[in-house]
């Protein structure tokens, strides 16, 4: 029975994870204990859903990185600031076919043949990118990936804040070999 | 009942890491002996995936990083100056839509990847030796975690100079 319960407990772990996701990637040459302060910059939305597209999503993503950054010592320093931080959000609506088998509602037509009028939206697919650039070069140092699917977008739209906190809680990253 | 059960939950374990399998293959051209060349240089890295995560220049460095740690642990020295191998590799990923063959069955979204190095002799295009490495996950973010690890062992792979 504990075998059963483990197994039981792995499938529904697997099943959980694959609807919300984080990538953290880094230049390790980089001495991030440099950067004092940074400018943020939203580079957009992309997304057919009102909800996602708002600007007041946009806001609170910006909102909850700044806040989350000055936590960290950075100070917010516009126009002369180390890094650049961008953020962007794109989303796809996906629909699920007779069979079970999920495909993407592309923008401006419906699904499969284009039935826009037959398309149900079953779950939206969204993806949140944190770029830290340096602002003297434009180079790419630091990106954080967050990305969900839910068919709720409420829950959808209220998870973005708080894992662009999740996301820079690894911000600045440690250094290997550090003690 | 309870075996059954157990049983049951055990092959549904095993169907669900089968489809995450990886794979490493090897290609070497006939009649050339890859041990005698002594230097290498890397010269492209490209990435064909619209994921973020994937598609960015870090994760370039990252696998360039761990091919040259290989390709150096396999006796090779790394030169800009007239290099006996030119390495270029592509990683390339592909998102899959499906069905989960295991409880609860529903949509899946699954993601694929590919990452082909390829050495090429001094101004010949076709490679002497061709890694490919394959791999698929129900996450993109488990894969980027992999992917250098998986650069270095697919590197290895390489024979090792006067072996």
């Amino acid at each position: 029975m504990r075998v059963a319960s483990l197994c039981a407990a792995v499938l529904i772990a697997s099943v959980v994870v694959a609807a919300d996701e984080r990538s953290v990637l880094f230049d390790e040459d980089v001495d991030f204990s440099m950067f004092r302060s940074f400018a943020l910059r939203n580079t957009g939305v992309t997304s057919d859903r009102p909800e996602l597209s708002s600007p007041l999503v946009m806001q609170a993503i910006g909102d909850a990185i700044r806040a989350s950054l000055v936590g960290r010592g950075l100070g917010d320093g516009g126009a002369r600031a180390d890094v650049v931080v961008e953020y962007s959000v794109s989303g796809v609506d996906f629909e699920v076919g007779p069979f079970g088998r999920p495909w993407p509602i592309e923008a401006g037509r419906g699904g499969r043949g284009g039935r826009r009028e037959a398309v149900k939206v079953a779950f939206t697919e969204a993806t949140m990118v944190i770029d830290v650039k340096r602002e003297d070069s434009r180079a790419l140092v630091w990106r954080g990936v967050y990305r969900i699917a839910d068919g709720e977008m409420q829950k959808l739209v209220d998870a973005l804040p708080k894992n662009a906190v999740r996301l820079l809680s690894q911000y600045p990253p440690k250094r290997k070999g550090r003690s | 009942m309870r075996r059954r059960l157990a049983a049951l939950c055990f092959g549904a374990v095993v169907l669900a890491v089968a489809v995450m399998a990886q794979d490493f293959v090897v290609n070497v051209a006939p009649l050339i002996d890859p041990s005698a060349f002594r230097t290498f240089a890397i010269r492209s890295g490209r990435v064909e995936s619209a994921r973020p995560e994937f598609d960015n220049p870090l994760l370039v460095k990252k696998l360039s990083s761990s091919i040259r740690a290989a390709l150096t642990s396999r006796g090779l020295t790394e030169t800009s100056d007239r290099p006996d191998l030119v390495v270029d590799y592509v990683l390339a990923t592909e998102d899959i839509n499906t069905i989960s063959s295991e409880p609860p069955r529903g949509p899946l979204r699954l993601m694929k990847v590919s990452l082909v190095i390829d050495l090429m002799a001094g101004g010949t295009a076709a490679p002497v030796w061709r890694g490919v490495y394959r791999d698929e996950q129900k996450t993109g973010s488990r894969l980027v975690e992999k992917l250098p690890e998986a650069a270095r062992e697919l590197a290895a792979k390489f024979p090792r100079r006067g072996a």
